[in-house]
């Protein structure tokens, strides 16, 4: 999995949690409720990734320590906290995925 | 320290809504570097002197305002390298780090607020607060959007009227609520960004003319509260 633009230089994380779309980060979750459909519209499938076999950088903003070095939007520091947010820079490689859940099984 | 205070206000001022650094760029294309380095460096003047203030100076917080949303209008209709440019400018002066004094103040937990049953009341300036806090910053209508990919159609139409509202009672102050304006200062701009989502599946989707309608809706109250 890709990020939508791995290349983006100085496009803060700050940026990308507030909606910035053309950023080097996804999105992820520790929080299955918040990944699962019933939570969010989007229906595709949900993957369960091994954080320790990610290759390059991840940002867990369920540390307070990590939303203090990166952000200081309360917009941001709200929805990180609510979404039990991680980014993960630029890809994640197939030996991370563990397991994908389809919607509806 | 007053002379300072109104020398740093001047330049920031210059340099936003007057002749200086965006000016250049957007209507000369000039990127001074030197100009960007003297707002930043101004930024980090006002930041400082803002410390432990609840409330801050109208006029700087609108030219703030102004500066964001024109400078992405500008960035928009550029071609790649400088949108690029652009961004990077406006990122790196982090505007919003602007109205924290440290990251454990935007920790604060948020309070609630319920909405009214109808949108013709009569709002306090602090019911004004509290709704535009609890729909920009807490679990109102920008995180149904950016989290739940929803358009909370009564939460939006309640910050416009806290907003509209608000002008009222701040339209001869030279000093406003510096959370509230923080709340506001990018707001459009974020609001506007979760159209993009939309856009990708559908540019003519029902949610892609609601966000950017209510972004520019948003985008003039706020500049009437600022003026």
């Amino acid at each position: 999995m890709k990020a939508r633009s791995p290349n983006s230089k100085n496009v803060k994380p700050q940026q990308h949690i507030l909606g910035e779309r053309e950023t080097p980060y996804i999105s992820t979750t520790k929080d299955y409720e918040i990944a699962s459909p019933v939570y969010n519209r989007n229906r595709t499938p949900i993957v369960k990734i091994d954080l320790k076999k990610v290759t390059t950088e991840v940002i867990d903003f369920t540390n307070k320590d990590v939303i203090k070095f990166y952000l200081d939007n309360p917009k941001a520091i709200y929805n990180v906290l609510k979404d039990a947010e991680v980014l993960i820079k630029e890809k994640i490689v197939p030996e991370a995925i563990i397991k994908i859940i389809w919607p509806g099984t | 320290m007053l002379k300072k205070r109104i020398k740093i206000i001047e330049k920031i001022l210059f340099h936003t809504i007057g002749g200086g650094a965006f000016k250049k760029l957007s209507e000369k294309c000039i990127n001074d570097k030197n100009d960007w380095m003297d707002l930043k460096k101004c930024i980090k003047e006002i930041k400082k002197i803002w410390k432990g203030e609840i409330k801050v100076e109208k006029n700087i917080v609108g030219a703030l305002f102004d500066f964001v949303r024109l400078s992405h209008k500008v960035a928009k209709s550029c071609d790649d390298t400088i949108y690029q440019e652009i961004i990077n400018i406006t990122s790196d002066l982090e505007i919003d780090r602007l109205f924290y004094d440290i990251p454990e103040e935007s920790l604060k937990p948020f309070k609630g607020f319920t909405n009214p049953a109808s949108n013709n009341i009569e709002f306090s300036e602090q019911k004004c607060l509290d709704c535009i806090l609890f729909h920009s910053e807490g679990g109102g209508a920008f995180r149904q959007a950016r989290s739940h990919r929803k358009f909370d159609s009564d939460g939006w139409d309640i910050l416009v009227t806290a907003i509209k509202s608000l002008k009222k009672f701040w339209k001869d102050n030279v000093f406003v609520n510096r959370s509230a304006a923080a709340a506001l200062v990018n707001l459009p701009l974020y609001v506007d960004w979760q159209a993009n989502f939309f856009e990708e599946d559908d540019p003519n989707s029902v949610e892609v003319k609601q966000f950017r309608s209510i972004a520019e809706e948003l985008a003039t109250e706020i500049k009437k509260l600022f003026d």
